[in-house]
């Protein structure tokens, strides 16, 4: 794959994860007592839901502004990937011990099942992974045909 | 600002996609069930003393507690109690709630 090619799908994955992360913060912080009052119900986070319930929305949304400077775009790529994990930890500790408690997604994910929430994240672990590898290479191109 | 555009583009996106699809669809396990207040949970042992917290003492409607209780709430024996503030496990006898059915699951027998 050649290098211009690497930018263009490097942009799009970054678009996708600008989309995502002001999508679900913006739904999040505009529904956050009810985000709050679902995660009252999780056994993980019911004594922290306040806090939680604030703290996810206002990091995705920073997430959003490191991705959208080009300085600070491989910063938000790895904290996309991070916390794009975290989720998946928490979304397989749910499926696997209280399976009928809502999802406390932001928007329109909040339809999806557990299941193919997690497959979801698992996507755009890898679309993350992909980015970060991608924006690597390009730079060590850059490099070596600069010299 | 060029090479902001495309994230300015995917922001303005989103906000359009939020704008449409937040606040009037309840999530998927409520929708269309009456609004049960949240509460703590709390078994009633046979005695008639406050047992342990049901889910680690998490706050939660009737609807979402009776996943956590053997109880099927079908008789008129109470098997576990909401209330609206945390409890002292042990208390003798229980302290007494809202007389509503929202508070209150009955044990199968």
């Amino acid at each position: 794959m050649n290098s211009s090619i690497k930018i263009k799908v490097a942009e799009l994955i970054s678009f996708l994860l600008i989309f995502l992360f002001a999508y679900t913060g913006l739904s999040k912080l505009m529904t956050v007592m009810q985000f709050e009052r679902t995660l009252r119900q999780s056994p993980l986070l019911s004594d922290v839901a306040s806090v939680v319930a604030r703290l996810i929305p206002l990091t995705e949304l920073a997430i959003v502004v490191l991705l959208l400077i080009p300085r600070f775009k491989k910063l938000g790529t790895w904290c996309s990937l991070v916390l794009l994990s975290l989720f998946t930890i928490y979304i397989a500790y749910m499926i696997a011990f209280t399976p009928h408690l809502p999802c406390s997604c932001g928007g329109i994910l909040k339809q999806l099942s557990w299941h193919h929430h997690l497959v979801f994240n698992v996507c755009l672990i890898a679309l993350s992974a992909v980015s970060i590898r991608l924006t690597a290479t390009t730079k060590m191109i850059d490099s070596i045909m600069s010299v | 600002m060029k090479k902001y555009i495309s994230g300015l583009s995917a922001i303005v996106l989103a906000i359009c996609f939020s704008a449409f699809s937040t606040s009037p669809a309840p999530d998927h396990s409520t929708a269309g069930a009456k609004k049960a207040p949240s509460l703590f949970w709390y078994a009633i042992n046979p005695d008639g003393s406050l047992g342990s917290a049901l889910n680690n003492g998490a706050q939660m409607d009737k609807s979402t507690a009776l996943g956590y209780t053997p109880c099927q709430d079908v008789t008129a024996v109470e098997c576990d109690r909401g209330y609206s503030s945390r409890q002292v496990v042990g208390a003798n006898p229980a302290p007494a709630t809202n007389s509503s059915s929202d508070y209150h699951i009955k044990k199968t027998q």
